[in-house]
């Protein structure tokens, strides 16, 4: 079976230094894969590379295959012209930004914006069928029709959430990546926009690419998971592998770090420093200087991402690990009374 | 609301909100953002305060260090209410404010020892003390002053940013340290880095923090007691552990449920609260909540309730649910505890 979309050795460069180093990633149709990672570690970088958006000073290589459902031919698109890329942008491939609830045009209703998308790429429909198919976009995605009189600023932040999303589904696109749609998000309406896109995903059986630097959110949406660390996936496997049996020493602190409601209390033992730079990582392994478990072979040997249980692969010269040493203890969580 | 705490014979709380209410003037009306609250934070204590944006946390704590007038209520700071400008001073002296965005808080043109310095120089301490105070900050909060000291903030990280902020805010030894979203824009690695600065400086210099924040996973996790915010009122309140655990009220027990979990499967299917905090200007009449509660009953549209014991040890809710003449407490328990 060949995948949806398939990325392989995907290399980013500014200025002659890799910031997305050698990534290797499938999705097939249907399928929702979440990409975790702290900020600059590549993960958006990657996203914008899919859809060819990178800003001109950066430079991609790599191939990204793109198969489209029902048999059309595939799309090489690292070999698009641009004029190509436009037809496979919202049509096959859409893209929900980060902070997208503010590129909303303010001056512009949202029905009016909708129509923009929907023509790009349906140019004869009438004016009957064009506001049938925006009330049916909006209810896809749980707006009522009367939103489409709306300005902008007059919708709150989840609403103009569901507004991207429903941009992003104009032209019924097979793949959307969704690059941290709920950032800007309270929990309860993070909930609404969750539940919204999973339930996108089984009824227009869309794949998805999900953003997010909040491992709980990926846990809760996503069938696979690529944690990446700068510029390059350190461990990637089925969600509840990584969640349950984490191969990789970054990964495992992430999840430690997390407070668990109904878990222990108090403060992990933080990861130390800050990430690196990734166009200058580090020798060896590029975790090692922040890694408790880190021994002489770290500092010298890059370590590759291989298979080490079913389906999950990790970049650690002691995977597969059975279980983790401990750290240092947990802070204990308030004042003793 | 007649909601007093208990009076003990301890010390008294570093800081108490009596029945205060914040109104603000706009083109639709009132808007009620913060609409009787009454709070205690003890000398020490861990308080978080939690609830969606617009419920009127930030409104409150800004209160609290009289960035906000208020239009009835008083605040109370060691025993001594906050009556006019002479007291600011005092209180901003022994009450400090780090906000979540240590970006747009730090003077880009200073130098770290100039942004830590400069408190000390508005609360008009001797020239000699100050770099001394200003060293011993930047140490606690785990900055070399070496290394840091000479930079601007764009040399820095955004957690190197946030300690400096910190540091700047601690330089006077504040009692109390009001955190407003302190993380919310860190990466996780670095997250946990500023948490344990707070929370160390919390344990040696016995420093009280309020927490503002959305993340429920993380006040639970590092709270004494939390209260929780709906629309300009507490609706619950209690130890961290109580509130979160064995919630009370059907706000605080949907929005525990709505919380991701970092953990293989996730939390499964849930029910989900419908629709979104209503305006301020409009607040619904009987329980602000009824609107989108799931467990609402006949009088919940017109008795707006009062904070009332429920379940744990000190800890009440403003749930008819809880009223014992109203029969219902049986089955207030609602949802199953979540977690292992």
């Amino acid at each position: 079976m060949s995948a949806l979309l398939e990325i392989s050795d995907l290399r980013v460069e500014h200025d002659g230094n890799p910031i997305v180093d050698g990534v290797d990633l499938r999705i097939e149709a249907g399928e929702a894969l979440g990409l975790a990672g702290e900020s600059g570690c590549g993960k958006t970088t990657t996203a914008l590379s899919v859809m060819r958006l990178l800003p001109p000073t950066l430079k991609q290589s790599g191939t990204i295959t793109f198969r489209p459902p029902g048999g059309h031919a595939e799309i090489n698109i690292g070999r698009r012209t641009e004029r190509g890329m436009q037809l496979v942008r919202w049509r096959h491939i859409s893209l929900v930004f980060q902070g997208a609830m503010n590129s909303l045009d303010p001056v512009q209703k949202v029905g009016a914006q909708i129509a923009e998308a929907i023509r790009i790429h349906e140019r004869d429909l009438d004016s009957n069928e064009l506001s049938e198919r925006i009330t049916e976009l909006l209810s896809t995605v749980g707006l009522i029709e009367a939103v489409a009189k709306r300005y902008p600023h007059q919708l709150s932040g989840g609403q103009r959430q569901r507004v991207m999303i429903a941009l992003a589904l104009a032209c019924n696109p097979s793949l959307v990546i969704a690059d941290e749609p709920t950032t800007a998000l309270d929990v309860v309406m993070q909930a609404q926009v969750l539940e919204l896109l999973e339930s996108l995903r089984e009824r227009l059986g869309l794949a998805l690419i999900l953003i997010s630097h909040d491992l709980g959110v990926l846990a809760e949406t996503c069938d696979r998971i690529a944690v990446m660390y700068a510029g390059r996936i350190v461990e990637t496997g089925p969600v509840d592998s990584v969640f349950a049996h984490r191969q990789h020493p970054y990964t495992e602190r992430l999840l430690d770090g997390l407070p668990m409601i109904g878990g222990e209390r108090g403060i992990a033992t933080p990861i130390p420093g800050s990430p690196p730079d990734p166009g200058h990582p580090p020798e060896g392994c590029r975790f090692h200087p922040r890694c408790p478990y880190a021994e002489d072979r770290c500092r010298r040997e890059d370590p590759a991402l291989r298979e080490v249980a079913p389906g999950q692969s990790s970049a650690c010269h002691f995977a597969p690990w059975k279980s983790w040493p401990p750290v240092e203890p947990k802070q204990p969580a308030g004042v003793e009374r | 609301m007649t909601d007093v705490m208990p009076q003990t014979d301890r010390a008294p709380a570093l800081m108490e909100v009596r029945d205060l209410a914040i109104h603000f003037r706009t083109r639709a009306g009132t808007a009620r953002a913060v609409d009787g609250v009454s709070l205690e934070w003890r000398p020490g204590e861990i308080l978080g305060v939690v609830g969606e944006s617009g419920c009127g946390k930030s409104t409150l704590a800004r209160a609290m260090l009289g960035l906000a007038e208020p239009a009835t209520g008083e605040i109370v700071l060691g025993g001594v209410a906050v009556e006019d400008k002479s007291h600011l001073r005092d209180l901003r002296r022994r009450v400090q404010m780090i906000f979540q965005d240590p970006y747009q808080t730090l003077n880009p043109r200073q130098r770290v020892r100039t942004i830590v310095s400069e408190p000390l120089i508005i609360q008009g301490v001797a020239e000699a003390e100050r770099e001394s105070l200003m060293l011993r900050a930047l140490e606690d909060v785990g900055l070399d002053p070496e290394r840091y000291g000479d930079r601007y903030p764009h040399q820095l990280s955004g957690g190197q940013r946030q300690r400096v902020a910190i540091a700047a805010a601690l330089v006077l030894e504040p009692e109390g340290l009001i955190c407003d979203e302190p993380v919310s824009m860190l990466d996780a690695s670095v997250r946990s880095q500023i948490l344990e600065v707070l929370c160390n400086l919390q344990r040696t210099r016995g420093l009280g923090l309020l927490f503002i924040t959305h993340d429920l996973s993380l006040a639970w996790s590092l709270c004494d007691r939390i209260a929780v915010m709906y629309l300009g009122r507490i609706v619950e309140r209690g130890s961290a552990t109580d509130v979160i655990e064995r919630p009370k009220h059907p706000y605080t027990q949907a929005l525990v449920e709505a919380v991701p979990i970092p953990r293989a499967g996730g939390g499964g299917t849930r029910e989900l609260l419908e629709g979104e905090l209503p305006d301020p200007t409009n607040v619904p009449a009987g329980c602000r909540f009824h609107p989108r509660c799931p467990r609402r009953f006949e009088p919940c549209d017109q008795v707006d309730p009062l904070l009332i014991p429920a379940g744990g040890k000190d800890q009440l809710a403003a749930c008819l649910l809880h009223d014992p003449t109203l029969g219902r407490a049986e089955t207030a328990a609602g949802a199953a505890p979540r977690g292992d």
